[in-house]
């Protein structure tokens, strides 16, 4: 560390987190990209190694040590197992904003990156456009025809790869910004919820189907208007002011009427995003205090579920059910037991634990499009083990590993499902 | 004349040395003997007959005097014992404090600790299955240059230095003269007794010994013996071909359970003869057993087989149609949980069908196809002269234990041309 | 580096890669930072990194080593808290990453055969289902490899009933220094001739570089059960130890912690323990139904003539997990009293706890720093953990010589300077507190025969020269994670 004061320039990195690390080595088998490669370079220790490196000055940021830290599926595994406490989430956060100045990347691809993350992730609007495009994309039988005729294998093999993760649309879209869903009972509490930006475009069923549940369990829904993506997808590829800014909307938008009521969240990484908010408005004079407060009120919504006791439906669900943590609900919020719970309490399932529940599936948010072959490699061994299981559904509980997990599936033939816990859960109350 | 110090008919040349204490013993090494002589390191003398036939025998070193019980911590279940204690000694000190040293060899009254761990006897008693080597926590060791050396301690949690103990338990005394021992001790069961079930199949015998150690059973020794070893040992189990002793032991509730458990599993077996002996009868016929070599005369062929438990079992039928043929009778008594076996048969001159070298061969051969190892232990004097009774071993291991042994003894001061290094 | 070093560098790379694959191969700047360190605070950067796939491929990389004369480490997962996995004089090192397959379970024999980078608990794990576990249990299980653990001869809590890992190792296949590849031993758990397989275990990766392990696998017990007892003193729970262990007992485990440990959990991770403890012990029996609930009933006999304050039973894993909880936690607690704390390995005998405790009690009031102690108590094997700020002047300097002090103390009263973490470069230099001169030579000469050349992982284990004590020992501070159960 003296070293480090030494330095000419001023580090990104907080010292007292960086230098929490003893390299002890009890990350590397929860380290997805480690477990791919067997290579430290992949580990999260060897990437705090070479950020310490650099904050030594023994190591210039150079193309081959950014690629390290960009292999980072952010899935914070790590984290959970560190006797040190290492908070990795924060330094690979400030180490992928820094890299920005360093990235040398060509007119074309880094206008369609300036676009998504400032454009479309941001804005439901433009989003929602997007996805009805890829809509019918689908639906008119134009997808068919392209994987049929491998045409994009003519012009790519990325392009194809990247073709072949188009998200399914479940349902209509999820268009809810300032609805309120009553429960329809004397003496219920109200909460929020957060309808995020990705999710209620492809997953909007399973949205609706949340709403159900948590109407079930007693509690009047409101979604507040003006509220936007939770800036997760910014700040994992460095785009940590976008990400700031993202974070007071919601924070205006979710105090309007009340800042104590409970911000349920269904999907995982979001949910993980926002727990966060303390931390990365820390040095926001003005949001700082607000959003610690904030951060408190966020909840997941299986651990919302498992805590108000609601029973499940009365129709049974006949089948071997395995569940894959969520990285970011596993890690980050620390509920491992909740969702399992639930998937337990329903009649006639067969829950199997999946070998390697814990280690992520490659998803990692917008990794399964700029990774693709690590994001594979990974995923790889996830449908390994998930074929060994006999499970006949995989429940999940983020958007991301459903998409990531579909793919997979259908890429090996499978006869699996992927289903939301909320949505298992739902479909018990369905009638006959 | 046979005295305690013939080896193969030979007696020592230069006379008998009588160590009182390591340094007496590190001068003899150094200063009394030359460089061409050799020395024959010996504790009770019971497994003097195992080896090559030495050209030349010097000295014999005789360690009984060095029989001190150097230190017996009981309340830590360790001891520090000279080599040339007598297992029996020691035994029943540590019996007196309720404790043991799991390791069982024959002759204990004459077979010393340093004797017995020299030449790897290690009997019947597998505290959960474990090797005799496993016991020892440190030791010191004489080298042939005099020089003494010490590795290890006596604690029971060790990882400092390299674990030089484990080349002198196996080494024959060809390496260094054990002078010092460590041992890990074991708190003697409260209770033991022996489950006796006689089959008429081989077969059985293995089932039935898979099945115990698949369950929860944790035997203090299990054997299997033949008819003829059940012949040679005098014992009165009718009708049975073959025997399996099951040495159980415990405190009350723990040794009733484990009965419960093997008469359950009995239950699946046509057996021919079932018993339970408690405590002195069991260790009266754990006694015989494992001194079974004393059935067998100075004509007797006997051999020591390491394998895996099903491999053994393969094995055994092959040895058995092969003893067949050539109207053989072997007695053997296998170990089936830890792979082991051990057989004599008289020498050969009762059939001249065949050819002893051949036959010897002949078995060493169907051992190897079947993947398993061979010591010859004892052969009649006439059939040693140039024949390897070590059983053969892969080349690279062979190179570095003769690399070994040029380092430690160049000269080959001890036990000259006796052990597998040795062999061309 | 001269134009000659590099390009002699060069060509090692280039026949390196032809030997493994290019992909195989790391000498990046950033390769070479990441293979410098393991658990312990040492660093040594290697030349050039390798991941072979198969012994033949070893055999290859070590005949040209020996060719260019360079050093060769051999390295599992770089858990290791005493230097073992670093390249201290630079050269290869060869990682074990790829070579981590479980290549054969037989239940019948219970034996496993598996390659060096297998990690450990994936193996007990791999085997559960058929009932069967191996043993050896070190606290970084979930990390380390059964290779790494091979030359450490690794421990664990439950190495008390179940030995060490050169106890449950049946033979192994390594590569000698001239690349010939061959086996110590097979699946048979006794053999012919020296026990090869015996004495490369723990030598550190001096002697052979192993490439597929033969394990013994026991059968997962029937019953266990754990028993937490707090007592008024670390003496009563000292004599409580001696007591079980004398009488005739030796359960699956038996961990202690003393009142600053306790202060520092009950903080931490709120284990409950009463008010007033001034030790608490952890015992934990497993086998079969009978006879763990008669030894518990015997044990609890025992452990209430020294008059425990409380005693805990748990019989069902989570009520286990949770007595557990306090024990685990501790040291990453500790960082509630102190900012840094030196975590000492030394063995005593068991009968010498209460007197060994009391020696360093005196040390910590003589020298006013607090030594907090937490040991596997059932086996003597203590880590007593100094308790310090390392921004304070003078502070490192104290604590290293009460270390050696304590080491010392170890020595003197018939123990070793190390349990279960090793030699390594740490203590290299303590050796000669426990062998002379005569019993170094003599181990040293294990490497003449074996012919390594002294490019086995030279410098580690024998001391270097006088006078480097504390600078070796400086390396062991700070280097366990405060969470790590050790």
């Amino acid at each position: 560390m003296v070293e480090a004061q030494q330095m000419s320039q001023p580090s990104w990195l907080n010292e007292s987190e960086l230098y929490k690390c003893v390299h002890c080595g009890f990350c590397l088998q929860a380290c997805p990209t480690y477990l791919a490669t067997g290579l430290e370079t992949e580990s999260p220790r060897g990437r705090i190694a070479l950020m310490k490196a650099v904050n030594e000055g023994r190591l210039e940021i150079s193309d081959q040590v950014m690629r390290h830290w960009d292999l980072c599926i952010q899935c914070r595994a790590c984290e959970d197992v560190c006797p040190s406490g290492v908070p990795y989430g924060n330094l690979i956060e400030s180490t992928m904003d820094r890299l920005r100045v360093h990235r040398k990347i060509g007119f074309v691809p880094r206008l369609a990156y300036e676009i998504s993350l400032r454009y479309l992730i941001p804005n439901q609007r433009n989003l929602a456009i997007v996805f009805s495009m890829m809509n019918f994309y689908i639906k008119s039988g134009l997808q068919k025809l392209v994987r049929k005729t491998k045409i994009l294998k003519l012009i790519s093999d990325r392009l194809e790869r990247l073709e072949k993760m188009t998200p399914s649309i479940n349902g209509k879209f999820f268009r809810a910004q300032g609805q309120f869903y009553s429960a329809d009972v004397e003496g219920t509490e109200k909460i929020q919820m957060l309808s995020g930006c990705v999710m209620p475009l492809t997953q909007g069923d399973q949205m609706r189907a949340a709403v159900r549940m948590l109407n079930r369990a007693n509690k009047d829904v409101e979604i507040p208007s003006n509220q936007g993506c939770c800036g997760a997808i910014n700040s994992h590829v460095g785009g940590l002011e976008k990400a700031k800014e993202l974070a007071r909307a919601n924070i205006d938008a979710f105090s309007k009427g009340n800042d104590s009521e409970p911000i349920v969240v269904a999907s995982a990484g979001c949910g993980a995003r926002m727990m966060e908010y303390g931390h990365l408005l820390s040095d926001d004079a003005d949001y700082a205090l607000k959003a610690v407060n904030f951060s408190k009120r966020v909840v997941d919504i299986n651990e919302f579920l498992d805590q108000s006791k609601l029973q499940p439906g009365e129709a049974s669900i006949h089948k071997i059910v395995t569940y894959q943590d969520s990285c970011h609900l596993a890690n980050v919020q620390k509920v491992k037991d909740a969702p399992r719970n639930l998937i337990k309490s329903i009649g006639g399932v067969d829950f199997c634990e999946l070998k390697g529940s814990n280690v992520c599936c490659g998803a990692g948010g917008t990794y399964m499009i700029t990774e693709p072959e690590m994001s594979e490699a990974v995923l790889t061994e996830k449908i390994r083990n998930l074929a060994d299981s006999g499970a006949d559904i995989i429940a999940t509980a983020n958007p991301g590993c459903f998409m990531q997990l579909d793919n997979g599936i259908k890429a090996a033939g499978l006869d699996v499902e992927v289903k939301y816990v909320t949505e298992l859960l739902d479909e018990t109350y369905k009638q006959k | 004349m046979k005295t305690k110090y013939s080896i193969d008919g030979a007696q020592p040349s230069e006379g008998v040395i009588n160590p009182q204490d390591r340094d007496e013993l590190s001068s003899v090494l150094s200063d009394v003997v030359g460089s061409d002589k050799v020395v024959v390191p010996m504790g009770g003398a019971t497994r003097l007959h195992i080896g090559a036939k030495m050209p030349k025998y010097d000295y014999a070193l005789d360690l009984s005097s060095m029989n001190q019980l150097v230190a017996h911590n009981s309340a830590d279940l360790t001891c520090v014992a000279q080599s040339g204690v007598t297992l029996k000694s020691l035994q029943d000190i540590l019996k007196e404090q309720g404790q043991f040293l799991a390791i069982d060899a024959a002759f204990p009254d004459q077979a010393t600790i340093g004797g017995t761990l020299a030449s790897n006897a290690p009997g019947y008693m597998r505290w959960q299955l474990a090797h005799m080597r496993d016991m020892v926590i440190g030791m010191e060791v004489v080298l042939p240059s005099g020089t003494i050396t010490k590795s290890g301690g006596p604690v029971v949690k060790n990882v400092s230095g390299y674990d030089m103990a484990r080349l002198h338990i196996g080494g024959y005394g060809t390496l260094g003269v054990i002078s010092e021992i460590s041992f890990k001790l074991t708190p003697l069961p409260r209770h033991q007794g022996t489950f006796i079930l006689g089959f008429q199949t081989e077969s059985d015998l293995h089932d039935f010994s898979a099945e115990v150690f698949k369950s929860h059973v944790m035997p203090l020794a299990l054997a299997g013996i033949n008819s003829e070893l059940i012949k040679e040992l005098d014992l009165n189990f009718p009708s049975s071909l073959y025997l399996v002793l099951a040495r159980i032991g415990g405190r009350k509730m723990a040794l009733i359970r484990q009965r419960d458990i093997l008469s359950e599993i009995a239950d699946h077996y046509q057996y021919t003869y079932s018993d339970f002996l408690e405590e002195d009868p069991s260790d009266i016929l754990w006694e015989k057993v494992r001194d079974f070599r004393r059935y067998s005369s100075s004509e007797s062929i006997s051999g020591r087989l390491f394998s895996t438990p099903t491999r053994l079992r393969g094995l055994l039928e092959r040895m058995n149609e092969y003893f067949q043929k050539i109207e053989l009778n072997s007695a053997f008594s296998v170990q089936p949980g830890f792979g082991t076996m051990e057989f004599f048969f008289d020498g050969f001159s009762r059939t001249e069908k065949v050819d002893s070298e051949n036959a010897m061969r002949e078995i060493r051969k169907i051992v190897s196809e079947n993947g398993s190892h061979l010591n010859y232990e004892q052969l009649p004097t006439g059939l040693k002269n140039g024949f390897n009774m070590w059983g053969p071993i892969n080349q690279g291991s062979l190179g570095l234990m003769k690399s070994l042994r040029n380092t430690y003894d160049p000269v080959r001061k001890l036990n000259r041309g006796r052990y597998i290094t040795d062999s061309e | 580096m001269s134009q000659s070093e590099l390009s002699e560098i060069n060509d090692l790379v280039a026949d390196l890669k032809n030997i493994v694959g290019g992909g195989y191969v790391l000498d990046d700047k950033a390769d070479l930072l990441v293979y410098e360190y393991d658990g312990s605070i040492d660093r040594g950067s290697p030349v050039v990194i390798v991941l072979p796939a198969s012994a033949t491929e070893i055999s290859s990389v070590l005949k040209l080593a020996r060719a260019h004369s360079i050093p060769v480490v051999a390295r599992g997962a770089g858990t290791g808290l005493s230097g073992g996995a670093i390249a201290e004089q630079g050269g290869i090192v060869i990682s074990m990453a790829r070579m981590n397959k479980i290549l054969e379970v037989n239940s019948d024999d219970r034996y496993a055969i598996v390659e060096p980078g297998v990690v450990n608990l994936d193996l007990s794990t791999h085997v559960g289902p058929q009932g069967l576990y191996y043993a050896p249990d070190p606290s970084s299980q979930r990390a380390c490899t059964i290779g790494g653990n091979i030359a450490e001869n690794a421990g664990g809590p439950h190495c008390l009933a179940y030995g060490v890992t050169t106890n449950h190792v049946l033979g192994m296949e390594v590569v000698l220094a001239d690349g010939s590849v061959t086996w110590f031993g097979e699946n048979e758990r006794d053999g012919v001739g020296y026990d090869l397989r015996g004495i490369t275990i723990g030598s550190e990766g001096t002697l052979a570089i192993v490439t597929k392990i033969s394990v013994r696998l026991l059968r997962s017990p029937e019953h266990v059960k754990t028993i937490l007892m707090a007592f008024e003193t670390i003496e009563d729970a000292s004599a409580a130890v001696t007591g079980i262990i004398g009488a005739g007992m030796v359960p699956a485990a038996i961990e202690m912690m003393d009142h600053f440990c306790i202060k520092a959990a009950e903080g931490a991770v709120g284990a409950g323990y009463p008010e007033g403890a001034g030790a608490v012990l952890l015992v934990e029996l497993d086998g079969l139904f009978e006879a763990v609930e008669e030894e518990y009933e015997e044990i609890e006999a025992i452990c209430r003539e020294f008059g425990p304050l409380e005693v805990r039973v748990a019989d069902d894993s989570l009520e286990r997990e949770k007595l557990w909880s306090g024990r685990k936690g501790v040291l990453g607690a500790l960082g509630r009293l102190a900012p840094n704390y030196y975590l000492v390995d030394g063995t005593i005998p068991r009968t010498k706890l209460v007197d060994v405790l009391r020696q360093i009690n005196e040390l910590s009031e003589r020298s006013g720093y607090p030594i907090a102690n937490l040991l596997h108590a059932g086996d003597g094997n203590l880590h007593p953990s100094i308790l310090f700020d390392e921004r304070k002047p003078g502070d490192v300097e104290n604590i290293l010589a009460i270390g050696s002090e304590i080491l010392r103390i170890c020595v003197e009263s018939g123990g070793v300077l190390s349990g279960e973490h090793g030699i390594g470069l740490e203590k290299q230099d303590q050796m000669p507190l426990m062998f002379s001169d005569e019993d170094m030579a003599t181990m040293s000469l294990l490497k003449i025969a074996f012919e390594t050349e002294d490019l086995l992982n030279p410098g580690k284990v024998f001391p270097t020269g006088a006078g480097c004590g504390d600078i070796s020992q400086a390396r062991a501070i700070a280097r366990v994670g405060p969470g790590a159960y050790i």
